[in-house]
């Protein structure tokens, strides 16, 4: 009888324990696991700058885009490299890309403020026709939504430009006259979402470029790239700091990964992040010329 | 009857608990006055014996109460402290202590806030008011130099008095102000009058300060020095629409306007790293520049440091801050300096620097260009697999070890990379 009263007691305890300890246990789930990480090598050459990085869900590739080397780097999933392309010479300090439904290369020009539609398997390059909107689109980030829509960040004038699936006509010209100017943005769910570094919020749109929400990011010191997973969870890259913080869709920490340095996990002066389908989180480290791969736990 | 008994027996117990707790605080009371009076007699005695110079600033107009009264034990130890001059806590601590008034403000001012009151006040007597080591006027200027402030002969008057502007703790308004600078100036200036004089146009926001200077000029009516060329010729009508004779709207809101004389300043949008965007306002230029006149080229707003940190609170954070992480900072970036490194408009340079990691530092430090720790690409930092530089070891916006090195240079900073085999 006694042994009964004391494993009651005892389960009681750890129930009280458990369920007291439970939020941190959940705040402490959010955390990325290293398991890859890519630099450049006797093969590829040393990474030079680079700035963004997408993956295909289709064809499970990843692409880094090598900046001042001019170039698109291919990896498989398992990260290794497939191969290195430069458009024939067309890419000139390229800043973000995406891949459509159809296959087609979609990649910012910073070197001649361009943004070039590559068709690989034809072969073709044509660039998407800007010269209709003024003042002059200076083109920055790209985001591709699950309908087909491209999404196009103008940093100069604070315009995120949408446009229609596959013809890439322009559908809409968000202007945000409450921010101070966006540094990325990203679609998920077929919202887009801009981050204003300076504000240190979140901006969210509807494709008919409604506003939908914001959220204020607490603790950030100089919030620079934006993610968001399946669950609605926004990652904030933040290059000073040199750390990913996550909030939920409430603007709630749940947590951070990675600290500022220079060792494997570590990062310094990081530009550019990505969450792919399967909860796979790329950094880009530019400070550190390498990328992160992290599975979020 | 029975309640009434009661009330007779709880009558007398109140009046003999109220003899014993009065008794009780009687001797209380006169253990604190003997001990009061004792401890102060003794400090009067063991501290002014021994330390003359104190004794000596009491004949000075203005004594600090403790020091008056002889409590020198209230600020100091009187055995051993960990603090220096055997204060019992550290400065800023000690003197909120007493000096409840809350600096709780929007912009304090950086002695505040770092704790340093003895900066501007003298901590036992002082022949100026609120206890001031100088006169008024002169302590401002021990940390802001003259030379900035007093550009030319022409004064404008309160400028003998800081104070008639500013506050000496900190403020709710930029720049220290007692008023938000909407309305500082009309605060002397009658409106009606300046209307008149500005020939009717509108005086809104802070324009005062875009054409004038709050504390000293070389040109007449406390005007700017440097001229934007269309303002100087008089061409008003490069940059507005005109109404006849009077001066309307910006001809375009955005940078259009700008690029039109200054097309090079749009190569900045082909480099990595630019400052082309945000922005609050709708013409990114005006964010940093002005339009009509300034006292600092390129018609800069306000020196680098100010606009600079407007936007990068996170580095002026860290380069004000005097914590052990960031002890150390470079000279330049304390001075906010920031365009002796940094680009202003754009740069494919990490952090746009104007020329990399090492040219950057070596056009200064010429020496080490020729003598230094392996850089550059022959030299491979093993922890990212990147060419080493200056800032692999150095952080000029903060380190904790001298020379703004980022480890301690006698344990952490070799074994980054040299590991020690045992």
């Amino acid at each position: 009888m006694s042994q009964d009263k004391h494993i009651r007691i005892y389960g009681l305890l750890f129930l009280f324990v458990f369920w007291s300890l439970c939020p941190r246990l959940s705040w402490a789930g959010l955390k990325g696991k290293i398991i890859a990480v890519i630099y450049g090598g006797e093969k590829i050459g040393a990474f030079n700058q680079p700035q963004a990085m997408y993956f295909d869900p289709q064809r499970k590739r990843l692409y880094l885009v090598d900046t001042l080397n001019d170039r698109l780097l291919s990896f498989d999933n398992q990260y290794k490299f497939l191969s290195a392309f430069n458009a024939g010479g067309k890419l000139k300090t390229p800043l973000a890309m995406v891949r459509d439904r159809k296959g087609h290369i979609i990649v910012t020009n910073k070197g001649d403020k361009s943004v070039l539609i590559i068709n690989v398997k034809e072969k073709k390059i044509k660039s998407l026709d800007l010269s209709h909107i003024y003042p002059p689109v200076v083109p920055h980030s790209l985001a591709i939504a699950s309908n087909g829509c491209l999404c196009l960040l103008d940093k100069a004038y604070k315009r995120i430009l949408i446009f229609s699936p596959e013809t890439y006509q322009v559908q809409k010209i968000i202007e945000e006259k409450e921010a101070s100017g966006f540094s990325d943005i990203k679609v998920n769910n077929n919202l887009v979402y801009a981050l204003d570094p300076i504000f240190k919020k979140v901006f969210i749109y509807s494709q008919k470029g409604n506003v939908v929400g914001s959220i204020l990011l607490k603790g950030v010191a100089f919030p620079i790239s934006l993610a968001v997973d399946r669950r609605e969870h926004l990652y904030i890259l933040d290059r000073h700091k040199g750390k990913v913080f996550i909030f939920d869709k409430q603007g709630k920490p749940m947590g951070e990964i990675g600290k500022r340095g220079w060792k494997e996990g570590k990062f310094y002066s990081p530009c550019y992040i990505f969450i792919d389908s399967r909860n796979i989180l790329y950094v880009v480290d530019t400070g550190n010329n390498r990328v992160e791969v992290f599975k979020i736990k | 009857m029975k309640i009434l008994g009661v009330r007779i027996i709880d009558h007398r117990l109140w009046a003999m608990g109220r003899h014993l707790l009065s008794s009780i605080f009687y001797c209380l009371l006169s253990i604190c006055i003997f001990c009061f009076i004792s401890s102060s007699a003794q400090a009067k005695v063991n501290c002014l014996k021994c330390h003359p110079q104190v004794r000596n600033q009491l004949s000075r107009g203005n004594v600090h109460k403790p020091l008056r009264k002889r409590n020198c034990t209230i600020c100091h130890s009187t055995h051993a402290s960990d603090q220096p001059h055997l204060l019992v806590k550290p400065t800023k601590e000690l003197c909120l202590s007493c000096h409840k008034k809350a600096f709780k403000v929007k912009y304090p001012h950086m002695p505040v806030m770092e704790g340093d009151c003895d900066k501007c006040h003298a901590p036992h007597a002082s022949p100026y008011t609120a206890l001031l080591k100088k006169q008024e006027r002169e302590i401002c200027f021990d940390c802001h130099q003259k030379e900035k402030i007093f550009l030319g002969k022409k004064l404008h008057n309160p400028v003998k008095k800081c104070l008639s502007c500013h506050k000496a703790h900190g403020s709710n308004y930029p720049g220290l102000l007692n008023k938000p600078l909407k309305g500082l100036c009309f605060t002397c200036h009658q409106k009606t009058k300046i209307i008149v004089q500005h020939k009717g146009s509108a005086l809104k926001g802070n324009f005062c300060l875009s054409c004038h200077n709050a504390h000293s000029s070389k040109k007449s009516h406390l005007l700017r020095t440097y001229a934007h060329s269309p303002y100087a010729k008089g061409q008003c009508q490069s940059c507005h629409l005109m109404q006849g004779k009077k001066v309307g709207k910006v001809k375009s809101d955005n940078r259009l306007l700008c690029l039109t004389c200054h097309p090079q300043v749009e190569n900045a949008d082909h480099f990595i790293y630019s400052h082309i965007q945000l922005t609050p306002g709708s013409n990114v230029c005006l964010d940093c520049h002005t339009p009509h006149l300034s006292d600092i080229k390129p018609s800069l707003k306000g020196s680098p440091k100010q606009i600079c940190f407007s936007c990068h609170r996170d580095t002026k954070n860290r380069l004000l801050s005097n914590s052990p992480g960031f002890k150390y900072k470079h000279p330049e970036a304390k001075k906010g300096n920031c365009l002796v490194c940094h680009q202003g408009h754009g740069s494919n340079k990490l952090f746009l620097l104007k020329e990399g990691g090492i040219n950057t530092c070596t056009s200064c430090h010429k020496r080490h260009a020729r003598f230094t720790h392996p850089i550059g690409e022959k030299a491979i930092d093993p922890r990212c697999k990147t060419k080493m530089d200056c800032v692999t070891c150095h952080h000029p916006m903060g380190a904790k070890d001298i020379y703004n090195i980022i480890f301690d240079h006698r344990e952490e900073l070799c074994i980054q990379c040299h590991k020690i085999s045992t």
